[in-house]
């Protein structure tokens, strides 16, 4: 669990209220990464294709 | 320890109900192609029975989760005291929203929780993104007097950003950045949700003996609803949900659903997965993600954090749309924030099944856009039919007349009405024979409501179909549909409003029936039922928006007492002091 005391303080850029301002115990969030690159995206969409192709290829 | 693990069971029975949906979809395929082949082969004939394959299989998947749903009950899940010092914060971020009806909600939760003696585990946060200087004022006037009437001085915090960047998500993550590290657990409202104190306990009490869930999600109620759209709605969440929740959660594995609110999340799992990026581009498919829950779930579930949903879990309320119009204005928000998931099929690392989620609700979007395409294709089939050959053997001096296939046709109006009405009525048979239907006024009283709800569904269908259309329109045309406001009145409306956001069906629906009378007058008859609602769709809205009765759930019969101390604290808050 999070054992980390917290204290109240205001908070003045976010126009708080002094009385019941957030507890000042922050937490990282960082960013994720959620869209896939190009050039990843088009090999997973054209993997298909490859694997009906390859046969043909030997073949030849 | 089980969390709802993933498992060999998980895997068969989503490939059976997948195989099973597949199946009826193919079926619909198999029939329309019989049917249309009748009259002599065409492309045509090929579309519509590929639109028939989607769209079918989209309804059975609906089906087999309620029907899946109904052969099993929640398994027992651990619980576990938590430890002393861990808190709980319980987020109530708002925009705009009456501050005294909200803020007696956490006034009602706060009591609810110091009654169960686990009060002092729990803070609230009220997160306002409000943007009418008004409101805000209120909010701080409302606020002050929330702390003095609670005593919730130390306990229960107020801030107002700025700017609300990220709207919803970008709330909660400022808070987490801010003020995460400080809880434990943080239970994730909207500014229409209520919880009982017990479930708010037992919700930290599951977290606490699963220590890899990182989100647990309750199936929330409708409650409060006075229009008869709103009843309906409330009654048919109340009745169907559970059931459809429960084949859910048979599925989910540890992938399982997050809904936006009503929830609890582990802070720390949540800030470490979460931290949601803009979107390349402008919206409506770039920017900041919209329907942020689905994707919080997701990356939850890519960071090897189990999410679940417990259909056991009650004491959870919210609110819904009081009019057909407002229901059409949120599915316009949900439909950008799906399709916008498109981007997203892609991502790096996410669980198959994560994205199965995603495409689950495109198709929810696209599925009703599919059905009219389906129509105005089978319409439009005449111009494209070749002649009929009534001598196609060379030689051979009699007309071969062809064979009508119209029992094919009819097996396939079988088949969807079948796959749209039986889950319903089983769970109706279920209800009844398991006593539940007790609870919403008893047999004869949940069979009314039952039929009168697949009445109105089926007449308020093609007026949801043409807003949903309107709404996948707007999105691929790049038109963002922005974030307004909801309207959580009284939602009636009068004849004058109600033409206002209807007569562009109306018209429509004009000339839908004008094409069908030019076209195909033999499907004029079987067109009916989608263009009649949609010719008197200002009068469907109209009328579903008056005030109505009825439609009794067990909230109204047995008020619960989080809604009746919600009920008290409004009572004295809108009394005058005197």
């Amino acid at each position: 669990m999070t054992d980390m005391p917290f204290q109240i303080r205001p908070a003045p850029e976010l126009s708080a209220t002094a009385r019941g301002s957030l507890p000042d115990a922050p937490l990282a969030m960082p960013t994720q990464r959620l869209e896939a690159e190009a050039g990843r995206g088009l090999a997973w969409l054209m993997a298909p294709w490859r694997l009906l192709r390859l046969p043909l290829s030997r073949g030849v | 320890m089980d969390t709802g693990g993933f498992s060999a069971r998980v895997i068969a029975i989503r490939t059976v109900l997948l195989g099973a949906s597949l199946g009826f979809g193919w079926g619909g395929f198999a029939l329309f192609l019989r049917y249309g082949a009748s009259d002599g082969f065409d492309a045509m004939d090929v579309v519509r029975a590929g639109l028939i394959f989607v769209s079918t299989f989209w309804l059975a998947w609906g089906a087999v989760q309620a029907l899946a749903g109904l052969t099993t009950r929640p398994p027992a899940v651990p619980r576990a005291d938590p430890d002393a010092g861990a808190r709980c914060v319980v987020l109530v971020p708002v925009y705009n929203e009456d501050p005294t009806i909200t803020f007696a909600r956490i006034a009602a939760m706060d009591a609810s929780l110091q009654a169960t003696g686990q009060g002092a585990r729990f803070d609230f946060a009220i997160l306002s993104d409000t943007r009418d200087p008004a409101v805000a004022e209120a909010e701080r006037v409302w606020f002050a007097r929330l702390l003095d009437d609670t005593g919730g001085d130390g306990r229960m915090f107020y801030r107002r950003r700025d700017s609300n960047r990220g709207r919803k998500a970008g709330n909660i993550e400022d808070f987490i950045t801010r003020s995460g590290a400080a809880y434990e657990y943080a239970v994730i409202l909207d500014a229409d949700s209520l919880m009982e104190g017990g479930t708010l306990v037992e919700m930290v009490r599951r977290m606490a003996a699963s220590p890899d869930l990182g989100l647990l999600q309750t199936l929330p109620v409708i409650v409060n609803a006075g229009s008869r759209f709103g009843r309906i709605q409330q009654f048919a969440a109340a009745f169907y949900s559970p059931v459809f929740c429960r084949g859910l959660a048979m599925m989910q594995g540890r992938t399982g659903p997050f809904w936006g609110h009503n929830a609890i999340v582990r802070t720390r799992a949540f800030a470490e997965s979460c931290g949601l990026p803009e979107l390349r581009g402008r919206p409506p498919f770039g920017g900041h993600i919209l329907s942020h829950d689905y994707v919080e779930a997701a990356l939850l579930a890519r960071a090897g954090w189990a999410v679940r949903v417990d259909d056991d879990l009650r004491g959870s309320y919210e609110e819904g749309p009081e009019n057909m119009v407002l229901h059409a204005k949120r599915d316009r928000r949900w439909c950008q924030g799906n399709l916008q998931h498109a981007r997203l099929l892609l991502a790096p690392g996410l669980k198959p099944w994560s994205r199965f989620v995603f495409v689950q609700g495109i198709l929810a979007y696209l599925s009703p856009v599919l059905w009219l395409a389906f129509l105005l294709a089978s319409i439009a089939a005449p111009l494209f039919a070749p002649p009929i050959d009534y001598f196609p053997i060379e030689g051979w001096r009699f007309p071969v007349i062809p064979v009508s296939e119209a029992s094919k046709a009819l097996a396939l109006a079988v088949l969807v009405f079948g796959l749209l009405f039986l889950p319903k009525l089983l769970v109706l048979g279920d209800a009844i024979v398991r006593g539940r239907a007790r609870g919403f006024g008893g047999a004869w009283a949940a069979t009314r409501s039952v039929f009168a709800e697949l009445l109105f569904s089926a007449v308020a269908a093609p007026v949801f179909l043409m807003f949903n259309t309107r709404s996948v329109a707007q999105v691929v045309a790049g038109v963002d549909g922005g974030w307004p406001a909801q309207s959580r009145g009284d939602g009636s409306l009068t004849l004058r409003e109600a033409w206002a956001a209807g007569h562009w069906i109306v018209t429509s629906g004009a000339v839908g029936l004008g094409l069908a009378i030019l076209l195909s007058p033999a499907l004029v008859p079987w067109l009916s039922p989608v263009l009649v609602p949609m010719l008197v769709a200002p009068v469907i809205i109209w009328w579903s928006s008056r005030r109505g009765g009825g439609f009794a759930t067990p909230a109204d019969i047995a008020v619960p007492p989080v809604l009746a101390r919600h009920a008290e604290w409004l009572a004295r808050w809108h009394t005058p002091a005197g």
